[in-house]
């Protein structure tokens, strides 16, 4: 790690507009996670247009200060009304909604946010003394290895997120083929755009995004009018000795687990916090207590998802992956601010890359600190009445798609994918690989033909190069394992981590 | 196993769709060339449409076999007319963004998904809906200096809508 470089981040950030940023990025994420019916991915994507007349630095900072902001947030409506704001904060429910009943809600938030606290500053550190290594190591990837990777990447999506890999190749095909919308990469010629010159620039992704999981979320609400009525008491709210004593060790290794899994692309948040819960169940203190209330029950889960959520930036920064929806949003936003995520950025924009880096750790404190004094006004927020939250969310969502071009074309696109959102939920087929493939599409294609062209159209290119025969031998055993042991599973073999994993979603 | 089979009819038209997208996306590939010096523009989406059509074929086999198959969560009473009520009032108010301009056009959604969708009281419903109107429309312009669309009618332009 170069110290300098980070304290001249720091010296970056520590402005009085970047320090703004931060705090504005926090509060930001914090409501989008407490607001039910609005996730990371839309909530990231509907407030792009707030940041585009910033210098791109302020607005990775802002952008980055939402995303984590709304790991911190999706903790409080699980923990108060048994309803995760966010997919990664599911499994705190467990135990989050356990002691809300028994009067301990305070102490929950409080140690998640201790937790999480935490668990994204050893992930930041993480991300500091790797990043700029790794990054040197990702220069020396060509085109079949980075087409590789990502093919990598979205089999772990396919082969871990969903119960049927049939529906998830399906999502990802269809990110794929509107990723192709616009002008080819390579050669310029128009595709699939219907003749209409808006489409020329490609379909604009934060539109979709704003429709499939905004829209989307809304509409499956009001269809399935799902929504507890928050009637709590909050509590005291910082954990005493015993309790600290508790979580201490689930802090621990549930930052371990999401820094780990954080690595890889194309496991998701939620990944973490249940392999973080099963870990607790395993090697946890007082196992039995689990489900009952347990305060490790919440600060395994918590700390491991911020710390994957911090974790995950290392693939984005060095390789330029994206290894979950909002990381991809992330990425999208570096894009339009003119900056390429990846090995490159450490050397054409390195102040840029150490300045979000420093913002990190900074941005984590000031979540900290948020959290614990504000947890009273969130809950507030949450005995908004639903009718009143779904008709302001729609007016965000129409004013956050019209703002990316100022065209009411992008409205349409996100209504649209709206429709497309209730579908692909109602028929249970996972959003996650549609988001990664919308927004790698452009450089999958082009790694792949710019590929095939160093092989004069030769697909052996691909397994001839060992870096890239071993990540796509990785990948196929991803997709193929879980099949065969399908078709082998005449009793109850050992399960897979995937399994696993998929049996625990449904605890 | 009786909600089971109710679920078979949306996941084959489902499955039909992705079917019919598939095919487009072929047909659609044709023209563009697939092999031009290198992998030409048709190249990669023609691939992707192959797949789409297995991937459904796929589909539909295990959704007539019976497996795969998930409920979804039950619909609530009124749900279905909630969600057309909100998608038809959404599109009307999309489309009258350019013609009448973000402020009517937002005041009129609000109030409407408020009153009619969500029968809330009339007093609370215009406040709410004229604050997302004109008061969205007011902190855009004045703050984030970003404008939100403007009657194309001359008549309400001239108003300042």
């Amino acid at each position: 790690m170069d110290i300098s470089q980070l304290l001249a981040g720091f010296a970056a950030v520590l402005t009085i507009q970047n320090l703004l940023l931060v705090l504005a990025g926090c509060l930001l994420g914090t409501l989008i996670g407490v607001l039910p019916g609005v996730g990371p991915v839309a909530g990231t994507a509907i407030l792009i247009p707030l940041t585009m007349d910033l210098e791109p630095a302020g607005a990775i900072i802002m952008l980055a200060a939402i995303f984590y902001g709304s790991q911190y947030g999706g903790t409080i409506t699980s923990v108060l009304i048994n309803t995760p704001g966010e997919a990664s904060s599911a499994i705190t429910v467990l135990d989050g909604y356990e002691m809300t009943k028994q009067g301990r809600a305070g102490i929950a938030l409080g140690i998640a946010a201790i937790g999480s606290f935490v668990g994204g500053t050893l992930a930041t550190i993480g991300l500091a003394v790797a990043a700029a290594p790794l990054a040197t190591l990702g220069l020396r990837i060509g085109p079949p290895e980075f087409f590789a990777l990502m093919v990598l990447g979205m089999s772990l999506l396919v082969g871990l997120a969903g119960r049927s890999m049939i529906k998830a190749l399906i999502s990802a095909a269809i990110g794929l083929l509107l990723a192709m919308v616009g002008l080819d990469p390579v050669e310029g010629a128009p595709r699939f755009t219907f003749g209409i010159a808006h489409f020329f620039d490609g379909i604009e992704f934060v539109a979709v995004l704003v429709g499939l999981f905004g829209l989307g979320e809304i509409l499956a609400t009001l269809l399935e009018k799902r929504r507890a009525a928050a009637q709590v008491t909050v509590g005291r709210l910082l954990p005493d000795r015993t309790d600290l004593r508790d979580s201490a060790g689930a802090i621990g290794r549930g930052s371990l687990v999401g820094f780990l899994l954080g690595l890889v692309p194309g496991v998701t948040g939620s990944a973490s916090s249940l392999l973080a819960y099963g870990a607790e169940r395993k090697f946890g203190r007082n196992r039995a207590a689990l489900g009952t209330g347990a305060i490790q029950g919440v600060a395994g889960p918590e700390s491991a998802n911020n710390a994957h959520a911090n974790a995950a930036l290392i693939p984005l920064f060095t390789l330029g992956v994206p290894g979950s929806p909002t990381i991809a949003v992330l990425m999208g936003a570096f894009l339009m601010n003119g900056l390429t995520p990846g090995p490159t950025l450490f050397q054409t924009d390195a102040d840029v890359a150490w300045t979000v880096i420093a913002s990190l750790f900074v941005g984590n404190v000031v979540c900290l600190v948020l959290n614990l004094p504000l947890i009273r006004i969130w809950t507030m927020i949450l005995k908004i009445p639903q009718e009143l939250l779904t008709a302001i969310i729609i007016v965000f969502l129409v004013v956050g798609s019209y703002s990316i071009n100022n065209s009411t074309v992008d409205v349409l696109v996100m209504f649209a994918f709206g429709i497309v959102g209730l579908a692909f939920r109602r028929l249970d087929i996972p959003l996650a690989p549609l988001v990664l493939t919308l927004i790698l599409g452009p450089f999958m294609e082009s790694a792949l033909r710019e590929s095939l062209d160093m092989s004069r159209g030769a697909m052996t290119i691909f397994l001839t190069r060992p870096i890239s025969l071993a990540l796509l031998l990785v990948a196929v055993a991803i997709v193929v394992a879980p099949v065969v042991q399908a078709l082998r599973r005449s009793k109850h073999g050992p399960s897979s981590l995937a399994n696993r994993l998929r049996e625990d979603v449904e605890v | 196993m009786e909600q089971a089979r109710s679920a078979r009819v949306p996941d084959l038209i489902a499955a039909a769709a992705v079917l019919a997208l598939g095919l487009a996306a072929f047909v659609g590939a044709l023209g563009l060339g697939y092999w031009t010096r290198g992998p030409g523009a048709g190249f990669f989406p023609l691939w992707l449409g192959v797949l789409l059509v297995v991937l459904a074929i796929g589909w539909a086999a295990q959704v007539v076999r019976g497996r795969n198959l998930r409920d979804a969560e039950p619909i609530a009473p009124g749900g279905r007319r909630a969600v057309a009520l909100v998608l038809g009032a959404l599109f009307v108010a999309i489309l009258a963004l350019d013609v009448v301009g973000y402020q009517l056009a937002m005041t009129a959604l609000v109030l409407f998904v408020l009153v009619v969708v969500g029968r809330r009281r009339w007093f609370e419903s215009i406040v709410v809906a004229l604050l997302s109107g004109f008061g969205i429309y007011a902190l855009f312009a004045n703050v984030l200096q970003v404008y939100l669309p403007t009657a194309g009618v001359p008549f309400l332009a001239d108003m300042g809508l």
